[in-house]
């Protein structure tokens, strides 16, 4: 039961990362020698007592991406049941935030503590649960799910390293994020590494090939455009 | 006398070298007043962005001259008083046009679905408008998300007879002059369209009420007069 209301709240979690929010906007290069730093806008780590309202485009899915099953995101938080499928390039339409492109990843030790990974066009999620046993021999053992968050993510991009910020096991895409993600070998798992809320350790996670190929889809250089209505085609 | 027996030659060739390229001119010309076909500019069409406005740009292909649409507003009204007008969607097999809430754009369609009775949450749902096609693939359960799947290939088969309808957008096909007509002289001959996805083959069966329907749509806009 404590695993099912884990498995429901990651779904959440993972469920709206579709968003073409704010996504490759503000970009603040700033470099000196090796390193670089820009700052995105990202309004899910806002803290402040200040009310705003924020204005984004629905985004709209360009041509190439007709071969993707379209999940119609139509079931709300009544219905957590969840079956799509990982590791798999999907298109998304959601009813809030529009058209999008990504894929799901998991990472896991069977009947242990799990990674949970959402890697859509304009935002990356990730989140899971830590499983702590303690006890065992003449004691009753005693597991534990311990839920976690994301906040810094680390991700390879050839000769240096991207470190992403962001808060509630939610990161923005950044062209320059997009670029080094569709740089991973093909054909051989990736790896990234993460730190949870509230801890400075930073935790290594695999990422399956197929994830890694479908990145190939999800990252895919385009510019936005609207393509054509199918009514408008035909009338 | 040499110099008069020269000269008529001399006029000729001039007459020829001026005759000759302004008559290649006139049938260069020509040629791109030509009436043409639809079925010639369909990346016009994808590149115009809607039929309407291809048919502003060039009101000379055929379907443009000979039928009724957006452009030309009055023959379209008086076609949308003789069929009925639905909110966001008619109801399935009927043709109508359909008030599309975001645009308010009023458009002639067929919609229809094929499936298995058994499991109606799984199935192709297929909007027939009157050059273009929206086939998809639907599979749902209770609670879980709708998945659709667009085909990426669609062959139609109309009394033995095959068809391949290019691809116009996600989900979108073109039905081409020959298919058309094909269906304005078999009025009420099922439909079979052969639908490739990334999950298979699949065939669809398109009612010889809904055929019926897209038929008459043809019909009142004008298109059996499209030679």
């Amino acid at each position: 039961m404590k695993k099912q209301f884990l498995s429901a709240a990651i779904t959440l979690l993972l469920s709206s990362a579709s968003s073409p929010a704010f996504s490759q906007t503000g970009n603040l290069g700033i470099s000196s020698g090796t390193t670089s730093q820009n700052s995105s806008q990202n309004v899910f780590c806002e803290k402040s007592l200040k009310s705003t309202v924020t204005r984004v485009g629905k985004a709209v899915l360009p041509e190439g991406y007709g071969d993707l099953k379209d999940i119609q995101l139509n079931s709300d938080f009544r219905f957590p049941k969840n079956d799509l499928p990982y590791s798999q390039a999907l298109a998304f339409n959601d009813p809030v935030t529009g058209q999008s492109v990504g894929v799901y990843d998991q990472n896991f030790v069977p009947g242990g503590s799990k990674v949970f990974s959402s890697w859509q066009r304009y935002g990356i999620s990730i989140g899971g649960y830590w499983l702590l046993t303690t006890g065992g021999g003449f004691s009753e053992r005693i597991a534990t799910f311990i839920p976690f968050e994301a906040d810094i993510l680390w991700i390879s991009d050839g000769d240096s390293f991207l470190i992403v910020k962001g808060c509630n096991g939610r990161f923005t895409v950044t062209a320059e994020v997009a670029a080094a993600l569709l740089k991973y070998p093909a054909g051989k798992n990736g790896y990234i590494r993460f730190s949870t809320e509230g801890t400075g350790s930073a935790v290594l996670s695999e990422i399956g090939k197929d994830t890694v190929q479908a990145w190939k889809k999800v990252y895919a250089n385009w510019a936005p455009a609207t393509p054509p209505k199918v009514e408008s085609l035909g009338f | 006398m040499k110099d008069r027996s020269e000269t008529p030659i001399k006029i000729q060739l001039l007459v020829g070298a001026i005759i000759l390229p302004a008559s290649m001119m006139m049938s260069a010309a020509g040629q791109t007043f030509k009436s043409t076909s639809l079925d010639q500019n369909i990346v016009l069409l994808k590149e115009s962005g809607s039929l309407a406005a291809l048919c502003a740009k060039d009101p000379e292909i055929k379907e443009c001259k000979f039928a009724i649409g957006e452009w030309k507003p009055n023959e379209l009204e008086r076609a949308k008083l003789e069929v009925p007008m639905c909110f966001d969607k008619c109801m399935l097999d009927v043709f109508g046009f359909y008030k599309d809430p975001d645009t308010s754009r009023e458009i002639p369609a067929v919609r229809t679905k094929d499936f298995d009775g058994s499991a109606p949450s799984r199935g192709f749902e297929a909007i027939f408008y009157p050059v273009a096609l929206s086939l998809f693939r639907y599979e749902g359960c209770a609670g879980c998300a709708l998945i659709y799947q667009y085909p990426t290939k669609v062959v139609a088969i109309l009394n033995s007879q095959s068809y391949s309808l290019p691809m116009l957008a996600r989900g979108g096909y073109y039905i081409p002059s020959s298919l058309r007509r094909a269906m304005i002289n078999s009025q009420n001959s099922p439909l079979t369209l052969q639908a490739t996805t990334s999950e298979g083959d699949f065939t669809v069966n398109i009612s010889a009420i809904a055929t019926g329907e897209y038929t008459k749509m043809l019909r009142l806009l004008q298109y059996d007069k499209v030679p």
